[in-house]
């Protein structure tokens, strides 16, 4: 194929996964709300909503601070969703169902969500005002602390797939998934996941004690921007999930894809019900939990992993 | 048709974003309005395209709510529900506002004027403020801070933060902020000067009410009667544990469980004589969300010596058994008795305070036609009712010692769970 | 090679996609705004001073700790792939090196570098 169709086909599909993906967290949270607030379910209103909000978002003009970061506030959402965007081209949808098989996959990975960082970061400092700014440095916080116990689970698959591509640890859970081969794994990398997604208890950079911490000074477009990059960000972390602890494609009767978007779908259930059902974490106690629980535990879960293979 | 008008008619018909500014006392009031499924509360004016603005036109209030409404982004409007008090301040400060009367419902309104300010038939509302710059342009230096490099001059508007020392030896900036009086969460009408350093508190000082002798601080009418007339003491206790429960919703969207505080202002506006199990279920159910665990737990130790000098549940939660209706013989006769706990952390101020709406909804339900003695003192949700109801100095002064030291979230939920009241009455 | 381009194409489009779409709007219907509006929020008042400051990481101690486990996540990378082939001398290895880290974080918790409220 010519390389540059390959990569206009692969920019449309990760776009219409994002998209979807993004527009199906959005719905998911409105209908988890309803479901935990005790009124039923209002799906027209769970579907209709993040649309009209969207609109309603966009017609709102952007502000800006005085003497802000304009480069830095501009580039923050657009990094945020670009790093989303390539940690999902390394993950399969189906056999060879995927953008770039990249054999060193989980390390792009790794290297993306780590970078989350710095838009974040970058998000918070450049409004120049007082509560992004403390928003922007608890996010670093928080994500040096899950990080490490993160990527630690995600080498513990690599190790029977013996490869850092994210197919072949697919392939290695055709006897059984990595979500049973290695239960400590799933459960440390969605604690991972909303770490680096700042999402539900683990939202200390966006949190409400800081009156919405780096998004306090932003609105219109932008706004709409940044809460977009962070669903897809959630959309990539949760389709990584599924791939290295729920099988992938894997599965019997159906097509792989529909697998692996079923799985998906489940695990961005998990991570927004998360978000409704419990309370935002203090960050220096979660900063002493990440090192002293997470972190150890983390490494235990590679090495069973480890022994299982000797 | 012009992409305006395709998306202002996708706008239209979602819940709308509201910043709501509310005087002293009205804490209840808000967590109403979060109930409401037309609108939707924001944290900050920046996502609102509608003020809602609550409470009598005090000056302290005119300014700081005029400097909100100029950081919304436009298309803007404000709604003003103003109660019983004159509006002449307020029209001119904001001449083309919405004023709410009641017995109109200021929601009605707000969607009223959000729809004519959508489709273009009202215009979007002109800064209050004047357009002056806090520090000229002085045209020395890259950005015309009137010197050279970075801390020379002032850099276009305001000057860089001082330096400070610290404990750990280190001398960094001190960022020195006047948070409120409409801050999210905060009490209404609470502010504050902090210092921060990093994220923790350095230095703290509430702003006091310019005028002392508040009426009373509760918005409940039960709660207001009660000082100075008989009530029912069914009514009085139902009235208590509403307030408690809705105190606790408001706690949980600030721990960031929105959706589940909904739920709770649902049950506290819904509550009756036999809702005992229904609060007991709660009871049982938050606990599995952590916010009585990992956010709470340990943060703002209120020591039994300073609990000394405060009243009602927060006293209580550190173990000081204070409560009027201990030596209420009709009271007693239903078989009160006060309840408490040692811990005095946020945590326990939460469950003494859920603890004591089931108590009350019990008392409740035995009380029958049983009313209160006048004379006797009242307790009230916060303490005793008819003395002063106001938190007084020293309650203020241990909060300042309670927070300061702190990261700037538990200082917070600190506040938060104090149940401080109003500092200032509209 | 053509995965990888294929993943820096992608990682391209999509910061200059949203990238573009601000700068369009941003050209459209830029407006630096009143002085009033670009005050940042606190609540009602205005701040003394820019937000841009020296400011107290009170949490650096945690970041140096990070380095260190940083650097050993690099290293884990390549031995994942050979660990099945390795075997028990890989596994014993990669357990001394990280015992001697998880001493630095004991040696760091009992020294109470992780809090710093």
């Amino acid at each position: 194929m010519n390389p540059w169709t390959h990569a206009a086909i692969s920019l449309a599909a990760v776009a219409g996964v994002l998209l979807v993906g993004g527009y199906v967290v959005a719905v998911l949270d409105r209908a988890v709300s309803d479901a935990v607030s005790g009124v039923a379910v209002r799906w027209r209103a769970a579907f209709g909503d993040p649309v009209r909000e969207a609109a309603l978002t966009l017609l709102s003009q952007r502000t800006t601070t005085e003497r802000p970061d304009a480069e830095g506030w501009a580039l923050a959402p657009a990094l945020l969703t670009a790093l989303a965007a390539s940690a999902l081209v390394v993950i399969p949808a189906g056999p060879g169902l995927d953008v770039a098989d990249i054999p060193a996959g989980l390390v792009l990975f790794g290297a993306a969500t780590a970078l989350v960082t710095i838009a974040v970061f970058l998000h918070g400092w450049s409004a120049n005002s007082p509560f992004p700014l403390v928003g922007a440095y608890r996010f670093i916080a928080v994500a040096l602390s899950v990080e490490i116990p993160f990527f630690l689970v995600l080498i513990g698959t690599a190790l029977p797939a013996e490869s850092l591509a994210v197919g072949d640890v697919v392939r290695s859970q055709t006897g059984m998934w990595n979500v049973l081969r290695q239960p400590l794994g799933l459960p440390i990398y969605l604690v991972g996941a909303l770490g680096v997604a700042f999402w539900g208890p683990l939202n200390l950079s966006d949190a409400e004690d800081l009156a919405l911490g780096t998004l306090a000074e932003v609105s219109g477009l932008p706004r709409l921007l940044w809460q977009s990059g962070q669903a897809s960000l959630l959309v990539a972390l949760a389709a990584m999930g599924a791939a290295a602890f729920l099988g992938g494609w894997l599965g019997p009767w159906l097509p792989g894809w529909i697998w692996m978007t079923g799985k998906t779908g489940v695990l961005l259930a998990v991570l927004v019900a998360g978000r409704h059902l419990l309370a935002r974490v203090r960050l220096e106690r979660f900063v002493v939990f990440g090192w002293t629980v997470l972190i150890p535990l983390a490494l235990v879960d590679v090495f069973v992993a480890g022994i299982s293979l000797l | 048709m012009g992409l305006r008008e395709t998306l202002a008619r996708l706008a239209l018909d979602g819940p709308v974003p509201v910043f709501v500014v509310a005087g002293g006392g009205l804490d209840h009031e808000l967590v109403r309005l979060k109930l409401d499924p037309r609108i939707r509360l924001v944290s900050t004016p920046r996502s609102a395209n509608v003020m809602l603005a609550m409470g009598a036109p005090t000056s302290r209030l005119l300014r700081p709510a005029a400097r909100v409404h100029d950081q919304m982004s436009h298309p803007r409007a404000t709604v003003w529900a103003p109660g019983s008090a004159s509006i002449d301040r307020i029209t001119r400060l904001f001449p083309e506002i919405g004023i709410v009367r009641a017995p109109d419902d200021p929601v009605d309104h707000v969607l009223a004027t959000h729809e004519r300010l959508i489709h273009g038939e009202r215009p979007s509302e002109p800064d209050v403020l004047p357009n002056e710059e806090p520090n000229p342009w002085r045209g020395v230096g890259p950005y015309g801070q009137g010197g050279k490099g970075m801390t020379g001059g002032v850099p276009y508007g305001r000057p860089l933060p001082q330096r400070s020392g610290d404990r750990d030896g280190l001398e960094l900036d001190v960022l020195d902020l006047r948070v409120g009086p409409f801050f999210p969460h905060l009490p209404a009408g609470f502010e504050m000067t902090v210092k921060l350093q990093g994220d923790i508190v350095q230095e703290v000082r509430i702003h006091r009410p310019p005028r002392a002798g508040i009426r009373s601080d509760l918005h409940d009418p039960v709660l207001q009667r009660v000082a100075a007339e008989s009530v029912c003491i069914a009514e009085l206790e139902l009235a208590r544990a509403r307030h408690h429960v809705l105190g606790f919703a408001g706690a949980l969207h600030f721990h960031g469980l929105q959706a589940l505080g909904r739920r709770v202002a649902r049950m506290a506006t819904t509550l009756s004589p036999d809702s005992a199990p229904t609060i007991l279920r709660l009871r049982r159910l938050v606990p599995t969300t952590g916010v009585l665990s990992w956010s709470t737990k340990g943060v703002g130790v209120v020591s039994r010596a300073l609990a000394e000098e405060l009243r009602g549940p927060n006293a209580r939660a550190s173990g000081v058994l204070r409560d009027l209706r201990a030596h209420d013989p009709t009271y007693q006769a239903l078989g009160f008795e006060p309840i408490g706990r040692e811990e005095g952390d946020a945590a326990a101020r939460w469950k003494q305070r859920i603890d004591e709406a089931i108590q009350s909804v019990e008392l409740a339900r035995r009380a029958e036609g049983a009313r209160t003695t006048p004379g006797l003192g009242v307790e009230g949700p916060r303490g005793p009712i008819g003395s002063p109801t106001l938190t007084s100095r020293d309650d203020l002064s241990i909060v300042t010692g309670l927070i300061e030291g702190m990261e700037w979230g538990d200082a917070l939920t600190t506040i938060v769970s104090l149940d401080l009241g109003p500092m200032v009455q509209l | 090679m053509a995965a990888l381009g294929a993943a820096l194409a992608v990682f391209l489009g999509a910061l200059g996609a949203v990238g573009v779409a601000r700068w369009l709007e941003g050209n459209l219907r830029y407006d630096r705004g009143t002085a009033p509006r670009r005050v940042p929020f606190l609540g009602g008042h205005a701040p003394s001073t820019h937000a841009w400051s020296r400011y107290h990481v009170r949490y650096y101690t945690m970041a140096l700790l990070f380095l260190a486990f940083d650097m050993e996540m690099v290293f884990m990378y390549p031995w994942a792939v050979v660990f099945v082939e390795e075997g028990a001398v890989a596994l014993a290895e990669m357990v001394m090196f990280i015992a001697i880290l998880l001493l630095g974080i004991l040696y760091a918790w009992r020294e109470r570098a992780l809090e710093w409220a």
